[in-house]
């Protein structure tokens, strides 16, 4: 009994490691863009963090009003560049969607040699 | 089920090896198919160290005694519930038990991590899997728990008496949890690092993981501590042993880098400094394993030692030279731009603390050490034990303590705002008066009573931060409660710090309590009799005893009375004259101001097959002081032999858990960039009234 | 029953009166270590000097009230047990170990402290029959010194780092203030800023926390983001 529920076990663990070669679904690696925007964005909220942290240190008493007015405008300042990083990014979509397509075509030609490679993409 | 745990292990090393390859090799070659099934394969590493850990539970649910673990850990008569002990109470079941954790904990991280973290997690990944294979490779062929018995034992040894207390339900899960899952947060930064992605980006994702190692590891000492307190008999909770020593120095480390982590997060500082850290915090993890696992040094609580010292060690070496290795690599990355600004700001207490926190872990790690120098340059061995930490560590806590005070209260940057002198003048003042009052009071012990000056002093530094920003939020409106909710819930991280802070101050009084007023008399009593120390009279009424198969029982009931000292007034000189602390009463006749406060029930057990005592002793608690029991002895004469003392302000050693559980969980909970709050306008306004 | 203590107390009274009529003038910020910070050393007002002195004096003058003798026979015992390690055990003292031997031992702490023994001339006692490693501490000199100097030079040494590095931070931070503060970059950002002031408003619906890794994202439609 053991010896079968470990050998289902491992049965079971070929399956999930083979299947991302012989399934249906085609993975790429995730873009540099893609990417690049994910961190921007993050980037973003880590500024808006910031702001409501020095916001909360101005109401505590922490921060002058010329400082905080100041800080705040900075990073508002900064927060507004990468918005516009961020735009950038998207307006160049059209470039990466070449790419993509290059990429895909070359996946097909690859998985055509794989007798179960669908080409569903 | 032998032969199940020993497939799964395999496997989970072979899934391990895969793992690690294909995620470099499809990183590398851009093979996304790769990638993702290296990921999968490490999802089912912990398929594989579930099945192997099933089947070693399952191995002690039946009483499978032809395999040695089992028979050596349990026996046919242990409570059922004590399974989940037995199992990580040996050497290699506790191997089996981390390695699942860290599976376990890998599994949730990689499946949670960010997506901007995308192309650094194949190397973290690979990082991960490499520990795990470590892991599983041990266990399959140095410490295997599945290894048989050539001829099957009727009935097992049983488990080790000690571990028959409910607090070893959760303090070495935990403890050996809180080490393992400092890599986590290692590997992220590692791998991060390696994928050359030099930004912010692993910042809060290293904090949170971090701090829940952090969290972990700081609630299994403390659970440690209590068990220690209420069962090993010897009336202490730290011994500052090299097994509590080599857990406490990763868990400074990971204090100084969640605190240090906070400036990078706020101004951008401190990005090399907090890499080093985490690396640190790991490769003493590292360390903590090796001396866990047949080490060089002398402890309690070590595991048998074998090859597996050697091994640890290797591993050790390997992962030092890695940490540190990719940190000079990748150090030129790592530069922060920007710069301090002022001493007087809470970025440079923080730095000053942070040295702090590493000057006590080098010197813990130091005395730790030194007896393996003594032994190698003198060749004269020596101990180096809890009368060394005490002294050599004592001050530099107080200084941190000290220091959460003073930081609290300086301002990011500089202090130009708060006039330093207006923040720093009510929370000295209560600091002083504290140090003046217990001064005008008589209390002696000159250090004890600066500690709390130190402690008065930062308790009130919190209590001003909270109400100076919960006035602020008050004038917009809110009333008291919900501006302080407010004030918390603005910025949990720091709010949830102040909270484990006071815990911290809790524990201070514990220990400053327990290690300089601590009152202590020996007496054996017969039936009748009673011991009386300080305001105290313990009669000793009853007795009873039990004789199981495993061990022989013996319990005492005693009554305790709160006494007048001027009824007393023959008996306290005759001792003071003998240099006594208390005194032995043939008869226990009640006298005029006697009070009845309770019974205790002090314990004590003799395991025969371990050929070990086991004592709970008689603790009666309250805020002030604990009256604490030990039955040393019950003797052939039918006297009970007692180590009785009066533990002060132990009972806020205890107390401080539920303050720091609550006050890690705020700081983690996950908080909003920006939060909807309509009354800012509100707020501004009426700052700017202020003005 | 008249001590030091009580006219330590007294004394600081009237002190800290004094630190809050010290009214207007300011402390200066960026002078904490005073001794760093050259000339501009001592800040005008002393208010941090006198507190720093207040904790100092009312230490000094707790330490000469220490009472010896007020420690009982018994509890000395103890102190000392605390401070021996049981032979046979592993790691414990014979103040927490219950092993025979450990008992014996306490037994001949007590009795060589009626006999008046100072604790020095005990553990003496002690060392000579088993060997340095009885002791819970390294004593004397020479090589055992270095356990206790080690520390010292890692506590001192480890403030020291911190104290120059943050001053090294410092300098630097005032060589960038002189140089002139970056300029916005070309190009208009009101319309980013803009949005930003909306951000800072309220959380609209694109805006998820910064710590929930479960966001989702955009361009995760028709594809498994690997990572």
């Amino acid at each position: 009994m053991p010896i079968v529920i470990g050998t289902l076990l491992a049965l079971a663990a070929i399956a999930v490691i083979a299947y991302p070669f012989l399934g249906r679904t085609r993975y790429r690696l995730v873009s540099e863009t893609f990417v690049t925007r994910e961190k921007l964005r993050a980037e973003r909220l880590r500024i808006y963090r910031k702001i409501s942290d020095i916001e909360a240190d101005f109401t505590s008493g922490d921060l002058t009003e010329v400082d905080y007015q100041q800080q705040r405008d900075l990073l508002r300042i900064s927060a507004a560049e990468i918005l516009r990083e961020e735009a950038g990014s998207k307006s160049s979509r059209a470039e990466r969607d070449q790419e993509l397509e290059k990429e895909i075509s070359r996946l097909r030609e690859k998985t055509a040699q794989s007798p179960e490679g669908g080409d569903t993409l | 089920m032998a032969d199940l745990g020993v497939m799964a292990l395999l496997l989970g090393m072979a899934l391990s090896a895969y793992s690690v390859v294909g995620s470099v090799v499809g990183e590398k070659i851009g093979m996304a198919e790769l990638v993702v099934s290296a990921r999968r394969a490490m999802y089912m590493t912990l398929a594989a160290a579930t099945v192997a850990s099933a089947a070693l539970v399952n191995a002690f649910v039946q009483n499978d005694f032809s395999i040695k673990y089992v028979a050596d850990h349990s026996n046919s008569l242990m409570d059922r519930a004590f399974v989940w002990v037995a199992f990580y109470s040996g050497n290699e079941g506790s191997l089996l038990y981390i390695l699942l954790v860290l599976t376990l904990i890998s599994v949730i991280s990689i499946w949670f991590a960010p997506k901007r973290l995308a192309r650094s997690m194949p190397w973290t990944i690979a990082i991960l899997a490499a520990i795990q294979l470590f892991y599983f490779g041990v266990l399959a062929f140095v410490a295997s728990p599945f290894e048989l018995l050539d001829t099957v034992p009727l009935d097992g040894r049983g488990i080790n008496p000690l571990l028959t207390h409910p607090g070893m339900f959760s303090h070495p899960p935990l403890l050996m949890g809180g080490l393992i899952a400092i890599t986590i947060p290692f590997a992220f930064i590692s791998g991060a690092l390696l994928a050359g992605n030099y930004g912010d980006d692993w910042i809060d994702v290293a904090r949170v993981l971090a701090i829940i190692a952090w969290g972990v590891l700081g609630a299994g000492m403390l659970l440690g501590a209590w068990w220690a307190y209420t069962i090993l008999g010897w009336g202490g909770y730290w011994a500052w042993d090299p097994i509590e020593n080599v857990a406490l120095m990763p868990w400074l480390v990971l204090t100084a880098f969640i605190h240090s982590i906070m400036v990078q997060k706020r101004r951008g500082l401190f990005r090399m400094w907090n890499v080093a850290l985490l690396n640190i915090a790991f490769v003493l993890a590292q360390l903590g394993m090796f001396i866990n696992r047949g080490g060089p040094v002398v402890s309690v609580h070590s595991f048998a030692a074998s090859t597996l010292g050697i091994i640890f060690m290797i591993f050790m070496l390997v992962s030092l030279l890695f940490a540190f290795g990719l940190f000079l690599w990748r150090m030129p990355h790592l530069k922060s731009d920007r710069v301090m600004e002022s001493f007087m700001s809470r970025e440079s207490a923080f730095l000053v603390n942070n040295f702090l926190f590493l000057a006590v872990m080098a010197v813990t790690l130091w005395g730790v050490l030194f007896p393996l120098f003594s032994d190698l340059a003198r060749d004269v061995s020596v101990s180096v034990a809890a009368p060394y930490f005490d002294r050599a560590n004592g001050p530099v806590l107080l200084g941190i303590v000290v220091m959460m005070g003073i930081g609290p209260l300086l301002p990011w940057r500089k202090a130009s705002a708060r006039s330093l002198k207006q923040w720093f003048i009510w929370p000295t003042l209560t600091g002083a008066v504290t140090i003046g009052t217990l001064l005008a009071l008589g209390v002696d012990r000159p250090i004890a009573i600066f500690a709390f000056g130190v402690v008065a002093f930062v308790a009130a530094s919190i209590l001003e931060e909270w109400w100076r920003g919960t006035a602020a939020r008050h004038r917009s409106g809110d009333n008291w409660a919900m501006s302080w909710w407010r004030l918390v819930n603005g910025n949990r991280p720091r709010h949830g710090g102040y909270i484990v802070h006071i815990s911290i101050l809790m524990l201070g009084l514990g220990i400053i309590g327990t290690n300089f007023y601590q009152q202590r008399t020996d007496g054996a009593l017969e039936l009748g009799q009673s011991l009386v120390i300080d305001n105290y009279r313990i009669e000793y009424v009853d007795n009873g005893s039990s004789n199981r198969p495993d061990r022989i029982a013996q319990w005492a009931e005693m009554s305790v009375y709160r006494i007048d000292e001027d009824d007393y007034v023959v008996e306290f000189e005759t001792a003071r004259a003998d240099g006594a602390t208390g005194f032995t009463l043939e008869d226990s006749s009640m006298r005029a101001n006697d009070e009845l406060l309770g019974g205790i029930e002090p314990w004590h057990g003799f395991y025969v097959d371990f050929n070990m005592a086991s004592v709970r002793s008689g603790i009666r608690s309250t805020i002030v002081e604990d009256l604490y029991v030990i039955p040393r002895d019950f003797l052939a004469d039918g006297r009970v032999s007692l180590a009785v003392s009066i533990n002060p302000l132990a009972w806020w050693l205890w107390a401080s858990g539920p303050f720091f559980i609550i006050g890690t969980m705020v700081a983690l909970w996950p908080q909003a960039a920006v939060e909807r709050r309509p009354t800012m306008k509100k707020i501004q306004a009426s700052a700017e009234g202020e003005n | 029953m008249f001590r030091v203590r009580h006219v330590a107390a007294l004394f600081f009274i009237p002190l800290y009166f004094g630190v809050t009529l010290h009214g207007e003038s300011k402390v200066m910020a960026s002078r904490f270590p005073f001794v760093l910070s050259g000339s501009r050393a001592l800040p005008n007002n002393s208010a941090l000097l006198v507190v720093a002195a207040l904790f100092l004096i009312i230490f000094v003058s707790a330490i000469g009230c220490i009472r010896e003798e007020d420690i009982t026979l018994e509890q000395r015992a103890h102190q000392l047990a605390a401070q021996l390690m049981c032979p046979v055990c592993d790691g414990q003292t014979i103040d927490g170990s219950s092993a025979q031997i450990s008992q014996d031992m306490r037994l001949k702490v007590r009795e060589l402290l009626d006999e008046g023994q100072t604790n020095a001339e005990i553990k003496d006692y002690f060392v000579l029959r088993y060997g340095e490693d009885i002791l819970a501490a390294p004593e004397g000199s020479g090589f055992n010194l270095l356990a206790w100097v080690v520390p010292v030079f890692i506590v001192f040494g480890g403030i020291g780092i911190a104290l120059v590095a943050i001053k090294n931070m410092r300098k630097a931070g005032i060589q960038a203030k002189s140089s002139p503060l970056p300029a916005q970059k070309n190009g208009d950002l009101s319309d980013f800023l803009a949005q930003v002031d909306r951000d800072l408003s309220g959380p609209p619906d694109s805006l998820t926390s910064d710590q929930d890794p479960k966001s989702p994202s955009p361009a995760n439609q028709n594809e498994e983001a690997n990572f």
